[in-house]
């Protein structure tokens, strides 16, 4: 009855409802523009898992949908609780006896979800934005370097995932060709290369030349890496020059930035596939794998004033961002559920030959809750980043357009203003927050 | 072996092969300390901001007269690197040189962006101010206008060989260039180009 007790444990360790499942009430809210109520079910849940292995991306989107709500000091303490427990796990050894173990014999949802690179970039990003919005500058700024900190460590961290998923693929490539495992690569339309997030970089840029007592020429370094990442756009080679000519003396003319949040991040789906191993004793075996799903379509947006209408420059598609990141994850990811449905296989069969009808209940209960795609995400992360710089008019009103969407803004009065935009399903009114950066 | 167990093994393999954490003081300008082909690591700033103060105070470009310091201001310092760094790394320690050696001392009060120090400024704005003792408040006149300043400009250029079979070279230079205005006459008084060139071969990863 050993193998029993083995069973037993480990069927506790097994996750229990996916992610999906779990966040299924959170994003209808969160969709449908129920701002309110989706903070609501994201606090309760966060609250509810604070020291499970989900506590992170709960906080996470604890944290975005408050932001979204206005509440600026409740959103950044959420991250904050994420930072800590991300800081947690990065403190613990990289490679971790307990950790692998669990996951070969349950699934790799079961593990600890530690945050993506893009979800730590993303996490000091927004807590930047609601210290602007609270006029905690040096704050701000503070989190925008540990942004930037965190997208170098990304660029080391994507690089040994490349060479590692060369050499797992390398290793199964009978088994990933023979079950077209690579199909679940997602297509990636813009590549940032190992640039994590362009939108992360300019607005540290914003906040350089604007704030900052010193290290003011640093902004050009970020605009000009933006600028070649994303092909050289028009918008950014003016923001260039005018930077330049401000950081040499030139006087600040009155601006407004306009940030346009729109859409929704790919979402993970569940795929079961039966893949050969080759083995005699195990010849295949049934394994869950994500697949990304992108959601909704890209949507323009201007900035309207009087009769004018300027268009809003595509910064960061996030789409791309995670795709980049699923892409150099998922060797890594179809090589060690591969080893963890082997694994249960050869511990069911076990229990098949020396249990009767019972081992084969509980080896199909065991292989049946096992096999669970890790469909953890960031959910409330948008499609797209947009940014449109305009002179602040005489009477200060803007109007802001975002597909047939309109809302009007009276920016407030300064130098330089950032205006936030968040869009969400259509009919849903835009979601507008403002600050004063100069 | 098998290719059932070679898999498993081959899951469990990273995990076996544990290691122990260390942290350690190290020499900032010694051979300890971590060498970065595309960044300028803390001995670069140290050994280029002991070149270019070395060529500054020899140039005798700024001499103190009747052993009064002269006033220098900084400048804009661009970065035309890839990287975001603080120029402060290099201008703080030639100004504490340059005031060590009694030649020069840096206003804080007058900057291209605004002072550097607020509190010149801010102190004076008490005038007036009933609550504080008039006579421990500056009087007008007293802040001293610059003679110099100092300016310059960080460039990175990198380059990259393959020789066959041999790893990538990867070459970063960098070069820091200063000059020294006389604020009276418009006049570069003083300049310098410092390179610091650093190669190395791709940097290994993997598991």
């Amino acid at each position: 009855m050993r193998w029993g007790c083995h069973l037993g444990f480990v069927l506790l360790l097994t996750g229990c409802a996916s992610y999906e499942s779990q966040t299924g009430s959170f994003r209808g809210a969160w969709n449908g523009g129920s701002i309110g109520q989706a903070a609501q079910i994201a606090s309760r849940e966060a609250g509810k898992r604070s020291d499970s292995r989900d506590a992170v991306v709960w906080f996470l989107e604890q944290g975005a949908a408050l932001r979204a709500a206005g509440q600026f000091a409740s959103s950044n303490h959420a991250f904050e609780q994420a930072e800590k427990r991300i800081a947690f796990y990065d403190r613990q050894a990289k490679l971790r006896l307990s950790r692998e173990a669990t996951g070969l014999l349950t699934n790799l949802a079961a593990l600890p979800y530690e945050g993506r690179g893009y979800d730590r970039v993303m996490l000091n990003t927004y807590q930047a934005l609601n210290y602007l919005q609270l006029g905690q500058a040096e704050t701000a700024l503070v989190e925008l370097r540990q942004a930037h900190a965190e997208q170098d460590a990304e660029v080391v961290r994507n690089a040994r995932r490349i060479v590692a998923a060369r050499k797992s693929a390398g290793e199964f490539e009978r088994a990933i060709r023979g079950a077209k495992l690579d199909e679940l690569q997602p297509d990636i339309a813009l590549d940032y290369g190992a640039f994590v997030n362009p939108f992360t970089d300019f607005l540290h840029a914003l906040c350089l030349w604007n704030l900052a007592a010193d290290g003011r020429e640093n902004a050009l370094v970020s605009l000009r890496r933006i600028y070649s990442t994303l092909g050289g756009p028009g918008f950014l080679s003016d923001e260039i020059g005018m930077v330049d000519r401000i950081l040499g003396g030139a006087k600040y003319p009155n601006l407004t930035y306009v940030i346009f949040e729109t859409g929704v991040a790919p979402i993970r789906r569940e795929v079961r596939l039966d893949v050969p191993l080759y083995d005699k004793k195990v010849p295949y075996v049934a394994a869950a794998f994500p697949r990304l799903q992108r959601r909704g379509r890209s949507t323009h947006a201007h900035v309207a004033i009087g009769g004018t209408k300027r268009e809003a420059t595509l910064i960061c598609d996030m789409d791309a961002v995670v795709a980049r990141d699923f892409r150099t994850g998922l060797p890594a990811v179809i090589f060690r559920t591969l080893a963890a449905s082997a694994a249960k296989a050869a511990v069911a069969k076990k229990a098949r030959e020396e249990g009767g009808d019972l081992g084969a209940f509980a080896a199909f209960l065991y292989q049946a809750a096992g096999a669970q795609a890790d469909l953890r995400t960031w959910t409330t992360l948008p499609k797209e980043f947009r940014v449109c710089r305009v002179e602040t008019p005489g009477d200060r009103k803007l109007a802001l357009l975002v597909g047939p969407q309109k809302s009007e803004v009276t920016v407030n009065t300064g130098r330089v203003n950032v205006v936030c935009v968040k869009s969400f399903a259509p009919g849903v009114p835009l979601k507008i927050q403002q600050f004063r950066l100069k | 072996m098998k290719p059932l167990v070679k898999l498993i093994t081959a899951a469990m393999l990273p995990a076996l092969a544990l290691g122990c954490a260390t942290a350690k003081y190290v020499d900032h300008n010694g051979r300890d300390s971590i060498v970065n082909v595309g960044q300028i690591n803390t001995q670069d700033w140290i050994r280029v901001a002991d070149e270019l103060t070395q060529s500054l105070l020899l140039s005798g470009a700024i001499q103190s007269v009747a052993g009064k310091p002269k006033v220098l201001m900084i400048g804009r310092i661009k970065n035309n690197t890839t990287q975001h760094i603080d120029t402060d790394s290099l201008m703080k320690k030639i100004r504490v040189a340059l005031n060590k050696g009694g030649r020069a001392l840096t206003t804080t009060a007058v900057g291209l962006d605004g002072p550097e120090d607020e509190s010149s400024k801010a102190v004076r704005e008490l005038r007036d101010d009933d609550e504080f003792n008039q006579t421990t408040i500056p009087g007008k006149g007293n802040l001293v206008s610059p003679d110099y300043s100092l300016s310059g400009k960080i460039i990175q250029n990198n380059a990259r060989a393959r020789g066959g079979l041999l790893p990538t070279i990867r070459q970063s230079e960098f070069a820091f260039q200063l000059s020294l205005t006389d604020l009276k006459t418009g006049l570069a008084v003083w300049e310098e180009e410092k390179l610091i060139v650093k190669q190395g071969s791709r940097a290994a990863v993997g598991w």
